[in-house]
């Protein structure tokens, strides 16, 4: 039988990027029964459009979108101020192999292969963010 | 005067000596007086004659000396009487001894030589009246004359002889009846004999049997027509069995009165010069030959008017009569393909000028009968003006019209080849597209459904019969998901459309990874599984850290199926010298040793009856011997029925990453 789902995230507000619906939903979903605020875009320029209202503390975005992609919104979100400090999680695809190692060099905080493996994703976000020291703080007073 | 008119005088004289002193002895009784009137007669008539008559007693005393011939000695009629002969002799032996044999009462005549004087001599006995023996009586007559001419004679013989023998030609005299009289030396080397008199009465029959017929015919042609044979050229056989040339002259050879006598031949060994010749014909008997057999045209251009000639080869090449194109006829240029005439005149005049080294040139000409053929030419300059201009060019020309439509059928095929490649590689790479689309489309609905199937789990909401619905739909999802994702495996490395990506990465984490992985999936199974990194493995290697895992997840996954309740399956990464080596050992029902080459192919699972107890499509380790391969790697297999298996994988311990570009 399954683990639920525990709700390490308690608190977080975490931004969701992906052009797949489904993906997007599932993801979204997954990260609230984990406890997260999730807000979600449907590509680059959604995202850049809600990141400053929003205000997330953790940007997790698919790379390869139509229009705007996650590296373009990545050089987007460096160039500002405001949001160059929000650690962002690239999702990878393995039908792309070598996207892992150039997204931790173009200035991703981190990967996770997709597709999600639900089982799996939240604590791979944990594993991920005990580097990031406020988050790993929020982390610590939940478990 | 004759030397015989001088011997009969001297002979009548001798009777007539013979008879006065019969007479002298008659009138012995005569008186002094009469005797000496008779001896003053005597003496006068002899100091006329060129003789000396004398006569010696037995004890060599000169007894009688007369004739005008002693002045040869410086001698006068009467003067050496009363002294010896022997003293007179003494530093000539042969006189001493012509006297000794006469003193001896012998009757003898021979040419006594004195110094350069040679005497022709006649003894004869001298007796008394009783028969005794009481002395010699002597004539000589002076042959010095002759005896000298007689050397001359010999001499000039002798010259005749040097000079035959000098010159370098074979000469030899015949008679009427083909003997030989004489030749030269070379004859006689030829002839294997010693001396040029050992040939004399000998015939062709003696020294060349096989040749005496003809050669015997010649001679009688010539001696019966009177004319000579010059220069004619005839073979011979030598008597050592050599074949040789000859070039002969045969002349009719005449007496002073201008009989044929004989036949005078001279001749030259022309053996070398014939062979030269042979050898030359033969030669060129080859080279046309091989021209023919290659079919080469010959041709000689004239460069400065412009006229070329052909052999009747070339034109026969091209269908034309002997003579047809071999006249000097500058029109026949316009024979070569209006195309390829200025190419071809530029090569000419580039090797004229020397800017290139060689003449080489390709074209196209028409035959008789208007078709075209294609030449191949080459050329050299063969003879040049005082001042250096190129005036003839010699050169061949080939006809390779076979090899140029080879070769034009070659390059369509090539062309054909290329086009058919071409679209080869558009197909599969078509192919590759439609794979990633379907890779894409197949996946993205049920990753979609796992998610979501999850999702309904994670919601708590499910009571147990549709939690173990959804749980099960997940298995079955993820099997279809597992298999398409083989299926695109398989079929990307077939098609070389899987690319190894070498990066940093840990072997560690990556097999610790994996044992976390799958440990729920063992336990469900009431499976142990251990993964065990040796120390010496390097934190860090550059490798494709997906494939690796793909790897470990088929072999271990593998392993899990075929391993029963409590079994235990052990995933060992350790490191030997640059390499990396994976192993998975189970305790699990083992392969037989007969089936253990078939393992790695694709679609293969050992028991194929239709109520299968192991799920999969068998392509688990198909997929790893072809990652292995991809990476220069390898795998093994060691098993027993019953206890269990082992798979080895080894790799490079890091790729190289300019290998996969």
């Amino acid at each position: 039988m399954l683990s639920p789902i525990p709700r390490a995230l308690q608190g977080w507000r975490v931004m969701v990027v992906d052009d797949e619906p489904d993906s997007l939903e599932i993801a979204s979903r997954l990260l609230r029964m984990a406890g997260a605020e999730v807000i979600t875009a449907n590509g680059g320029q959604e995202a850049l459009q809600k990141v400053r209202t929003a205000r997330p503390q953790l940007i997790i975005s698919d790379l390869s979108m139509p229009e705007m992609d996650g590296w373009a919104l990545l050089n987007e979100l460096k160039l500002e101020r405001d949001t160059l400090e929000i650690p962002v999680i690239a999702l990878t695809a393995h039908t792309m192999p070598g996207d892992r190692e150039r997204a931790i060099v173009a200035g991703f905080h981190n990967h996770i292969s997709k597709p999600l493996d639900p089982t799996r994703f939240i604590s791979q976000l944990m594993h991920i963010v005990v580097d990031i020291p406020e988050l790993k703080a929020q982390l610590t007073a939940v478990i | 005067m004759s030397f015989v008119q001088e011997l009969d005088q001297v002979e009548q004289l001798r009777k007539r000596i013979t008879d006065l002193e019969t007479q002298l002895q008659e009138k012995e009784q005569l008186s002094s007086q009469e005797r000496h009137s008779s001896e003053q007669k005597f003496r006068a008539m002899m100091d006329k004659l060129p003789v000396i008559l004398y006569g010696v007693d037995t004890n060599g005393i000169i007894t009688l000396s007369e004739g005008k011939g002693l002045a040869i000695y410086g001698l006068k009629s009467g003067e050496a009487i009363g002294s010896s002969a022997f003293d007179l002799y003494k530093n000539f032996s042969e006189a001493t001894a012509g006297l000794r044999r006469a003193l001896a009462g012998e009757s003898f005549q021979f040419i006594q030589k004195t110094g350069n004087v040679y005497m022709q001599t006649w003894y004869s006995p001298n007796y008394d009246e009783n028969g005794q023996l009481i002395g010699t009586l002597g004539l000589m007559i002076d042959v010095s004359d002759r005896i000298h001419t007689e050397d001359e004679l010999q001499e000039s013989r002798n010259l005749l002889q040097t000079v035959l023998d000098a010159i370098p030609v074979r000469v030899f005299w015949k008679d009427t009846e083909s003997k030989y009289v004489g030749c030269n030396q070379l004859f006689a080397q030829d002839a294997k004999i010693k001396s040029t008199n050992d040939l004399i009465g000998k015939s062709d029959y003696d020294f060349y049997p096989e040749d005496a017929d003809a050669f015997r015919a010649d001679d009688v042609s010539i001696i019966e027509s009177g004319t000579s044979r010059l220069n004619f050229e005839e073979k011979q056989m030598t008597p050592d069995g050599k074949q040789m040339w000859l070039r002969t002259s045969k002349i009719p050879l005449r007496n002073v009165a201008g009989e044929i006598i004989g036949v005078l031949g001279t001749f030259d060994d022309i053996t070398e010069r014939k062979q030269v010749e042979v050898e030359l014909r033969e030669s060129k008997e080859r080279l046309e030959l091989a021209m023919d057999i290659a079919q080469l045209g010959r041709w000689d251009a004239n460069l400065i008017n412009n006229t070329t000639l052909f052999d009747a080869r070339y034109e026969k090449m091209l269908g034309f009569l002997p003579g047809e194109l071999a006249g000097a006829n500058p029109t026949r240029v316009s024979n070569i393909h209006p195309d390829d005439m200025t190419p071809m005149f530029e090569k000419v005049m580039n090797y004229a000028t020397g800017k290139t080294a060689e003449y080489e040139a390709e074209f196209r000409t028409e035959t008789r009968d208007g078709n075209w053929r294609w030449i191949y030419a080459k050329a050299q300059i063969v003879e040049r003006l005082p001042d250096g201009t190129p005036l003839r060019l010699e050169g061949v020309n080939q006809d390779i019209t076979a090899r140029k439509n080879a070769d034009q059928e070659r390059d369509t095929l090539l062309t054909n080849e290329r086009e058919a490649r071409r679209e080869a590689q558009e197909a599969l790479r078509m192919k590759d597209l439609f794979l990633a689309t379907m890779s894409h489309e197949l996946r993205t609905p049920l990753n979609a459904m796992i998610g979501f199937q999850h999702l309904m789990l994670f919601s708590q909401q499910l009571d147990a019969d549709n939690s173990h619905m959804a749980v099960r739909s997940i298995a079955n999802s993820q099997r279809l998901l597992n298999l398409i994702n083989n299926i695109l495996d398989i079929s990307r490395i077939a098609t070389g459309g899987l690319k190894i990506v070498p990066v940093n990465m840990s072997p560690r984490s990556l097999a610790n990874g994996i044992g976390t992985d799958l440990s729920l999936q063992a336990k469900e199974k009431g499976l142990n599984l251990k993964v065990e990194v040796d120390d010496d493995v390097p934190d860090q290697i550059l490798h494709d850290e997906e494939r690796i895992g793909q790897i470990m997840l088929n072999l271990v996954g593998n392993a899990l199926k075929f391993t029963e309740l409590n079994g235990t399956i052990t995933l060992r990464v350790h490191s030997a010298i640059e390499r990396l080596v994976i192993e998975v050992q189970d305790t699990g029902i083992g392969i037989p040793a007969s089936q253990k080459h078939v393992i790695f192919d694709d679609f293969v699972q050992l028991d194929n009856s239709s109520t299968r107890k192991h799920q999969g499509a068998g392509l688990g380790l198909a997929i790893v011997k072809r990652l292995a391969l991809l990476m220069q790697g390898s795998i093994t297999v060691e098993s027993e029925i019953g206890q269990g298996s082992t798979f080895v994988v080894t790799l490079p311990l890091n790729l190289k990453p300019e290998m996969y570009q």
